[in-house]
């Protein structure tokens, strides 16, 4: 019979820069950032060249487990829940991934690539009014990154990005993600304020920024150049 | 009134004195507790006020996600605690403090109480229960049906049970191997951390081995004092 373990709490709210390293094989790598800064595309270049050189590579993503997919999804529409419920939501989605896809993986010594991590929860939900203590307590199970990247972009970028990718309605939709309950105001102005929470969690989590302004190959280069030299530390193949 | 929050630290911006009166029932599985709610929500109508009752695990956004992963066994302590947390964050939200803001009466069907005794069971760190529950209001009473898992075992459970729920009888921890043997087990550390609540939040801990009216009268009693009105029997 398996037993269940509760995960071990790592995270101090009051100290996230003592956030103990994991011990397993594998390395993770966590890609943050607001929608429209590029994610999918730097990971997806990443993961490639991952391959290439020989790493076996597990992809995560946010708000992917099928144990609370529909629930976010029914609520999101609805917008019935309230930012905690929501978050608690997430971190359920969080916990699920992490026990069934990533700690295995890097039990097994797999390069996990994560898009998005805790800092999208706690950006988002901060700018939406969620006290800070309370979000950072609620992912005290989670696994330390052994590299966070955060791609850096401007509100307006980031949106006509969105844009040039699904056309207006994602827009409209946009504004009902970021309005929990639609109290919030227009999406520009909630993104304004994500993008703020995160330049405020850069240093306590140790994210390394990336300008998702550069043309794609550029960043490319840089994220490959950070992450080979830390492969290269690890002394892997 | 409930000026202080269920757990030591509070973390919302909720009103910290609010008019209502919010009742707690406690107690482990099979300790009696629905039966005693149902008679405080009766007689307290019977007495002309109509009281808001919110019952564990009942948001109809949430709850129906718990039984179907319950259902398939799919739950880790994690998902399993904090999928509670946010059914009980849900009816805080939506039932509980807006009921307490219009000055109701509120008798929940468990609280943050039995969200700690299960996750502490299962190896949850106080500290972090504190914080995750620490927005919601303090009750006004917590009756506390103290049965041992001993007794409680003798009992037919209220609704039917298919075979033997996998986590009320904390199969998922691996205590034993026997669905029986596990049950008393798991039962017991519930027990064990209730008893250490009762002390920490100062329950109202009432026997909960002597029959239904005598525990009803006790209850009643105390509401009268709370309530501070000549409620009839």
């Amino acid at each position: 019979m398996t037993v269940a373990q509760w995960p071990l709490s790592v995270l101090d709210p009051a100290n996230p820069s003592a956030w103990a390293h994991h011990q397993f094989l594998g390395m993770l790598i966590t890609v943050d950032g607001v929608d429209g800064s590029g994610r999918a595309t730097q990971l997806d270049l990443l993961e490639t060249w991952l391959r290439v050189e020989g790493y076996g590579v597990v992809r995560t993503s946010w708000n992917s487990s099928k144990l609370v997919a529909k629930t976010i999804a029914e609520a999101r529409r609805q917008r019935t829940l309230t930012a905690r419920t929501y978050s608690i939501l997430h971190a359920i989605d969080m916990a699920e991934r992490q026990e069934t896809e990533v700690i295995p993986a890097l039990r097994g010594g797999y390069v996990v690539l994560a898009d998005r991590y805790v800092c999208t929860a706690f950006a988002r939900d901060i700018a939406r009014g969620v006290d800070s203590d309370w979000i950072l307590n609620l992912y005290r199970f989670a696994v330390r990154p052994d590299l966070s990247i955060y791609l850096r972009i401007d509100a307006e970028t980031s949106i006509s990005q969105v844009m040039g990718i699904a056309g207006e309605a994602t827009i409209a939709e946009a504004d009902e993600r970021a309005g929990v309950r639609g109290q919030l105001g227009t999406f520009f102005q909630f993104q304004e304020r994500v993008i703020a929470e995160y330049e405020r969690l850069i240093h306590p989590f140790d994210m390394v920024p990336l300008n998702a302004r550069e043309p794609i190959r550029r960043q490319q280069l840089e994220l490959r150049r950070i992450v080979g030299g830390m492969l290269e530390r690890m002394d892997r193949p | 009134m409930s000026s202080r929050t269920a757990a030591a630290e509070a973390t919302d911006n909720t009103p910290s004195i609010l008019p209502g009166k919010l009742l707690v029932i406690e107690g482990i599985d099979r300790s009696g507790r629905s039966t005693q709610v149902q008679l405080l929500v009766e007689w307290l109508r019977h007495n002309g006020i109509e009281p808001v009752r919110t019952d564990w695990s009942t948001s109809p956004h949430i709850s129906k996600a718990i039984h179907k992963a319950k259902a398939a066994g799919e739950l880790r302590p994690i998902t399993f605690s904090l999928f509670y947390a946010a059914d009980f964050t849900d009816r805080i939200a939506n039932v509980v403090v807006p009921a307490l803001e219009r000055g109701q009466i509120v008798v929940a069907d468990r609280y943050v109480y039995t969200a700690f005794a299960r996750d502490i069971a299962r190896g949850a760190d106080p500290g972090w229960l504190e914080t995750l529950y620490g927005f919601a209001p303090a009750p006004d009473a917590v009756f506390y049906l103290r049965v041992p898992p001993s007794v409680t075992r003798q009992r037919v459970p209220s609704t039917p049970v298919k075979a033997i729920d996998r986590y009320e009888a904390g199969l998922d921890l691996g205590l034993s191997v026997d669905p029986g043997e596990s049950f008393q087990i798991y039962q017991q550390r519930v027990f064990d951390e209730f008893e250490r609540l009762a002390r920490e939040y100062q329950f109202t801990v009432i026997d909960g081995d002597q029959d239904v009216d005598a525990i009803a009268k006790v209850i009643r009693k105390r509401t009268r004092s709370i309530l501070d009105r000549p409620l009839t029997d």
